[in-house]
């Protein structure tokens, strides 16, 4: 039997490092990974999502940017267009006007591209060209983050080609300039010469304008396309993102599952295995000495009589020791089965009685009990209940001294009245079981419901009782939806309520 | 001396099927002090060899033992013959009747008696015995 005991032993604790320590780890402790699990999940998809939002902010700067330029190239147009029809110099200015403004969005693509250039100084320009500094950012943050993909390079050579063309219709506006300015365009003979040899150059800027609409239309597909690639891109990154995050979350908790499960029945099962080991060797004794006492070794002399039976006494705490330390336990590890079934309350108590009679003769005490009229039936595990009467019973007789009184009251109440000072929250029978007994001091009302604590008044008297019974009991009580409470006075008796509910 | 001719009273067979030599000692000497005819085993598979073999009138059963349990010596006790199925079995063990795994088969198995070793004192058990035969 130790074998198998030990096997269970090694089986919990011979685990994995991580399996022991995941076993090792609380209840708390790994409710905190879990909530630091998930805290990370949320973070990471809050990132994700961030990023994608100033992509798609990074592309509207972009576009923006983009349609503002091409209408600014259309103005350059425009504006040398006219200056060749009106031949008025204002008109020359305002082309000079607008190829700065190309000049200004040049200067923040090199801003986005170029790392020597000095950011600070272009931003400070940005608003007379109507560009937002968010913006700037924004253009920042794609092409460093997304430089690397072919469409957005792509989209930045056709920007840098319109250079060429803003510099081709610098060089036209040039030659027109040169044309236009020396002559004297009150002079109608002048003007029918400028008109001749404006002929070219009329030519030439209807070129460029042509090709500023191709590289405007080959800039709208790479936009197209590339933002439909980002657009997949984003979305399957996001799944596969997601369903890893999601399938870790579930392993583990699978695992924590499995792991708690699993620790739960060795529990249970070292906690049979080792009461039933801790009452056998006490079993035995019991026997024998028992048989020892019988006579049927041989009869006793009275001395040998009182040694055995010492012996049989402490034998019995051994057992009555152990019976209680498996209940709580139980009631500990949450592994106690609770069976409610209809019980006969007056039944129970008149067979707990009536398993206390021999001691209560052998002190003297007189019984007084008192059961209501009619049905006595409630809900509850009879077994459980049956421990805790048990328990009552035994330290009203064991507290109280020789020709003392003990009574058993057993009532049905209901919502709102009250007994020994306390309110009863609902329908059921309240038990009471008064004795003339020592009495438990105020001072210890409240830990005398604890784990092995023994009132100090009967701790000198009385070396016997465990410091378990009322703290099972009350255990019990609280699982079954009952409850337990009491008044005492030193040295004049205590009296013990029980509620149990219908 | 008259010599008035009675029918012999049959002796009682009980079996004890104890692996704690202790215990299955202790019971031994108790039931043969008090007339029984006792046979002893010390495991599952011992005792059920001996109970088809002896019949016995009544079987004192351990649970955790050795080769084969109380209850599965209990359970083949019950399938395998007519006498099986209705020998009284008295199950005399420290193992608590709480756990879930216990009561299945408490039910399952129908033993006449379901004795906490621990809280009996070993007289208590002769007399739940003897109860079991009135008259004899």
């Amino acid at each position: 039997m130790e074998k198998h005991a030990h096997k269970l032993i090694s089986k919990i604790y011979k685990e994995s490092f991580l399996k022991r320590k995941l076993r090792d780890t609380s209840v708390k402790q790994k409710f905190s990974i879990i909530v630091i699990l998930i805290i990370v999940i949320i973070a990471l998809s809050t990132y994700t999502f961030y990023v994608g939002t100033r992509i798609m902010s990074g592309i509207r700067a972009y576009i923006s940017g983009e349609s503002l330029i091409s209408k600014t190239h259309k103005e350059a147009v425009i504006d040398l267009l006219n200056y060749s029809d009106s031949y008025e110099e204002e008109h020359y200015e305002d082309f000079l006007h607008t190829i700065e403004m190309l000049r200004g969005y040049r200067q923040i693509r090199l801003a986005v591209t170029d790392k020597d250039v000095d950011r600070g100084e272009v931003s400070q320009g940005l608003f007379s060209i109507g560009v937002e500094l968010e913006d700037l950012n924004d253009l920042i943050f794609i092409y460093q983050k997304f430089g690397w993909i072919s469409y957005i390079q792509d989209a930045i050579r056709i920007w840098e080609d319109s250079d060429n063309l803003i510099y081709q219709l610098e060089i036209i506006g040039g030659e027109i300039h040169n044309i236009i300015s020396p002559r004297n365009i009150d002079i109608h003979e002048e003007r029918d010469e400028i008109e001749k040899e404006l002929q070219t150059s009329l030519f030439n800027i209807y070129a460029v304008d042509q090709n500023f609409t191709l590289l405007e239309r080959d800039f709208a597909s790479v936009l197209d396309e590339g933002s439909r690639e980002i657009k997949k891109v984003l979305i399957i990154i996001a799944i596969i993102f997601n369903s890893i995050l999601g399938l870790i979350t579930v392993i583990i908790a699978m695992y924590i599952g499995r792991v708690t499960s699993e620790v739960e029945r060795a529990k249970t099962e070292f906690l049979s295995l080792s009461s039933h080991q801790l009452r056998t060797p006490p079993t035995s004794m019991k026997w024998f000495l028992e048989m020892l006492l019988s006579g049927d070794a041989g009869s006793l002399n009275d001395k040998q009589k009182e040694y055995v039976e010492e012996i049989y006494k402490n034998n019995e705490r051994m057992i009555t020791m152990s019976n209680l330390l498996l209940s709580s336990s139980r009631m500990e590890m949450g592994v106690s089965n609770i069976s409610k079934i209809k019980t006969d309350i007056i039944d129970l108590l008149k067979s707990t009685l009536k398993e206390h009679e021999f001691h209560i003769k052998e002190k003297n005490l007189v019984i007084d009990t008192k059961y209501p009229q009619g049905e006595s039936f409630a809900i509850t595990d009879p077994k459980l209940l049956k421990i805790v009467f048990q328990n009552i019973f035994f330290n009203a007789i064991k507290y109280t001294p020789p020709q003392g009184y003990i009574s058993l009251e057993m009532e049905k109440k209901i919502s709102g009245d009250i007994m020994g000072g306390m309110k009863i929250p609902k329908e059921g029978f309240v038990v009471s079981v008064s004795d003339t007994g020592y009495g438990i001091p105020e001072s210890e009302y409240r830990s005398i419901f604890t784990k092995l604590y023994r009132a100090s008044n009967i701790k000198e008297k009385d070396t016997d009782g465990t410091g378990l019974g009322l703290y099972l009991s009350k255990s019990i009580l609280d699982k079954l939806g009952g409850s337990i409470w009491f008044q005492s006075e030193i040295n004049k008796g205590t009296t013990f309520y029980i509620f149990i509910p219908l | 001396m008259d010599e008035k001719q009675y029918p012999r009273k049959k002796m009682l067979i009980v079996e004890i099927v104890e692996d704690e030599p202790s215990q299955r000692k202790a019971l031994v000497e108790k039931f043969t002090m008090h007339g029984f005819s006792v046979l002893e085993a010390k495991d599952g598979e011992e005792g059920l060899k001996i109970a088809e073999m002896e019949k016995p009138d009544i079987i004192i059963l351990d649970i955790k033992m050795p080769k084969l349990s109380g209850m599965g010596m209990l359970n083949k006790l019950r399938q395998k013959s007519e006498w099986g199925k209705h020998v009284p079995v008295i199950i005399l063990t420290n193992l608590s009747p709480d756990d879930e795994e216990t009561n299945r088969l408490i039910v399952e198995n129908q033993p006449s008696y379901y004795l906490m070793k621990a809280n009996f004192s070993i007289d208590d058990i002769v007399r739940k015995v003897k109860e079991q035969f009135p008259g004899q």
